[in-house]
């Protein structure tokens, strides 16, 4: 029996006039992390989906830095655990789009 | 009608990596202004942040016998008769004052007992690898400090950019999206530096950073430069191909499958040590995996298993050795499932580096007027083999150079030409159609897949010209047959998709280059090998691609000589 991962992620445009939720359910596999999470909802669910995805997988280069549950983590190192509820914000308020965001 | 937005500038720097800061850096410093242009945020995309920590400079700290004429030498000899001669003698003479220069930008270098420490690595005669503290992440941060100090060079992070503008042979500018506003933007400049890194990218096992999709060598292709090498592909042998978060993350290889370490043995899908006597080269154990994987001995992944069972150590001596080496990688690895203690994982061959590029001069001219390269963008200073240490060394030695020279052909020039505003229009509009509704759309994505597969498959480290035929006959039919079907969803702002759509052409362009250029390359020399073709021919040439107003050439280029 597959598992399945409830996210839920803040989304917004500049367009937009306020942020949204959307729902998304992931797969679940041990070990999975939330990068892993992120690139299965942009290559199967929403292609709209936006954040960043330069896959260091290492913890160095720092760019893929999200919040989930209130908590900013590197989405490359951070694993998915499967019966916890997890939401997905942008690590700052300075948003580009979605999940991505400007650092300085 | 659409709009688009102008900025002039002076140099115009593409890439905002080790090489394309440096470059900010030098040109400013020469009284230019400048404009840097990044498809990702600096020191947080592209390959620098991901370098291991080597820069070669033949400072003679660990052995005075040292210096920039050893330094030559070893690049000459590993290259294989293919480096250009001048760029190698470049590189060894003034890769030592690059180094002050970063020790002035605040990078900080291990030192041991007083004095810089250098590592001694496979090709150099003797020791004379720095180590820079933070690795690559630590040098782009230290130029990227260095940059902020010359506020008047202006920096744009999130741009695809997607034409060079060129007029009457020279380029005038480059045209291109800004991810962050959605807005379409021409740069006009006096001078352009190419320094995009490489295209690793275009394999689906890499261990770089996936926005390296080579586009700076398809803009300059496009704008008839010559490109030359582009076959010649480094690989690193220990890349995790499984599971999904660890894939195209490197690991120490030497040390799990070295005697006096882990001794982990190499086994493939039925179970057998293939890898018999001592651990060899890195090209040689990268064929050794490749030909056990394709002949279908390799896992359901791809790959080859390190198995830490066939040890010869103790529990307790490889506990011991996971502390002393990798103790931090090793809880990250335990969170993802995988205990290297006891249980079996999965490496294969990843693209590591590659060798071709742009031709330059020693002045980094390309061979299009105002078109300077740096950095793993240009070529080919390295030849058919690179020791590890010299690409962050190019970066610095080539990024000053192209910044310089860039400056100094901006400053010949006392106004900026007319815009191509027709070329503009024309790309604008390809671009926005891209956006538009199409009957069986096709999102890049699944191009870009299937691109990835073709190349890891046919254009690996072992080639012959069945295989190379078929990788060249799926690239065309994806040109013709997927590509005017590429659709993107979505708004204008940060849209993903888009940029992909930006880099797919660019990619299959690139992938259809470098599989003339290994078709050409009868022969095997460094890391070029054909199994149909296993000799060295006696006069080593460069392979060049060139596109001419009538069609393109792939031909052979003399190798640069020092007189």
């Amino acid at each position: 029996m597959e598992n399945f991962i409830h996210a839920k992620i803040v989304r917004y445009s500049p367009d937009d006039i306020e942020k949204r939720i959307d729902k998304f359910e992931v797969p679940y596999f041990a070990g999975m992390t939330f990068q892993v999470l992120l690139r299965y909802i942009y290559e199967n669910l929403d292609p709209t989906l936006a954040f960043r995805d330069y896959r260091c997988g290492r913890g160095v280069c720092n760019t893929c830095r999200i919040k989930v549950n209130g908590k900013i983590i590197k989405s490359c190192e951070t694993p998915v655990e499967l019966d916890k509820e997890v939401v997905l914000e942008p690590a700052n308020n300075n948003i580009i789009r979605d999940l991505v965001i400007c650092y300085d | 009608m659409e709009e688009f937005d102008v900025i002039k500038t002076d140099v115009l720097i593409v890439g905002g990596g080790a090489a394309g800061a440096r470059a900010a850096i030098e040109a400013d410093v020469a009284g230019a202004e400048v404009l840097l242009v990044s498809k990702g945020p600096i020191a947080r995309s592209g390959l620098t942040p991901l370098a291991y920590p080597c820069l070669q400079a033949a400072v003679g700290s660990m052995d005075s016998r040292d210096n920039p004429d050893i330094h030559y030498q070893d690049i000459v000899r590993e290259g294989k008769g293919l480096s250009d001669m001048s760029l190698a003698r470049v590189l060894a003479d003034e890769a030592v004052f690059r180094f002050r220069d970063l020790e002035r930008f605040g990078v900080r270098f291990e030192t041991e007992q007083g004095k810089v420490f250098q590592a001694h690595f496979p090709g150099q005669t003797y020791p004379r690898n720095l180590l820079i503290v933070g690795g690559g992440f630590g040098l782009i941060s230290g130029l990227k400090n260095e940059l902020r100090k010359h506020p008047r060079s202006k920096i744009f992070e999130d741009f695809c950019v997607s034409k060079l503008l060129i007029d009457n042979g020279e380029i005038v500018g480059v045209f291109g999206l800004n991810l962050r506003d959605g807005k379409f933007y021409a740069f006009e400049a006096k001078a352009v530096v190419l320094a995009g890194g490489g295209y690793e990218a275009l394999w689906d096992n890499n261990d770089g950073s996936q926005d390296s999709t080579g586009d700076c060598m398809s803009l300059a292709f496009e704008a008839g430069a010559d490109i030359i090498d582009l076959e010649m592909i480094q690989y690193y042998p220990g890349v995790f191909a499984y599971p999904g978060s660890l894939k195209g993350v490197d690991i120490q290889y030497e040390t799990f499958l070295g005697k006096q370490y882990f001794d982990f043995k190499l086994v493939n899908r039925n179970g057998e040590e293939f890898l018999k006597g001592p651990l060899p080269g890195r090209d040689v154990l990268t064929r050794m995996m490749f030909n056990e994987i394709e002949q279908g001995r390799g896992t359901e992944h791809n790959a080859i298993y390190v198995d830490p069972k066939k040890s010869s150590k103790s529990p307790e001596e490889i506990d011991r050795l996971v502390k002393q080496f990798v103790e931090g990688p090793d809880k990250l690895w335990r969170k993802m499932g995988i205990n290297i203690r006891k249980d079996r994982f999965e490496l294969c061959p990843g693209v590591h580096y590659t060798l071709g590029g742009i031709r330059i001069d020693d002045q980094t001219n390309s061979s299009v007027n105002g078109l300077f390269a740096a950095g793993e963008t240009s070529s080919n200073t390295h030849g058919a083999n690179r020791i590890g240490g010299n690409s962050l060394a190019e970066t610095q030695v080539f990024g000053a150079r192209a910044g310089k020279y860039a400056a100094l052909h901006a400053k010949g020039h006392s106004g900026w030409g007319k815009l191509p505003e027709g070329q503009v229009r024309e790309e604008m509009s390809r671009l926005s159609s891209l956006r538009e509704k199409k009957k069986d759309g096709l999102r890049p994505l699944k191009i870009r897949n299937e691109l990835r597969r073709v190349m890891d498959q046919f254009v690996g480290p072992n080639r012959n010209e069945e295989g190379l035929k078929i990788a060249l006959n799926k690239i065309l039919d994806l040109k013709k047959n997927a590509l005017p079907k590429v659709q993107v969803g979505g708004g204008r702002i940060f849209n993903t998709d888009w940029c992909m759509a930006i880099e797919i052409n660019k990619a299959l362009d690139l992938a259809e280059l470098i599989i003339r250029s290994a078709m050409l390359r009868k022969e095997s020399r460094g890391n070029h090998y054909r199994s149909d073709f296993p000799q060295t021919l006696s006069d080593p040439v460069h392979t060049l691609v060139k596109r001419h107003s009538n069609g393109i050439t792939v031909d052979y280029a003399q190798v640069s000589r020092l007189n």
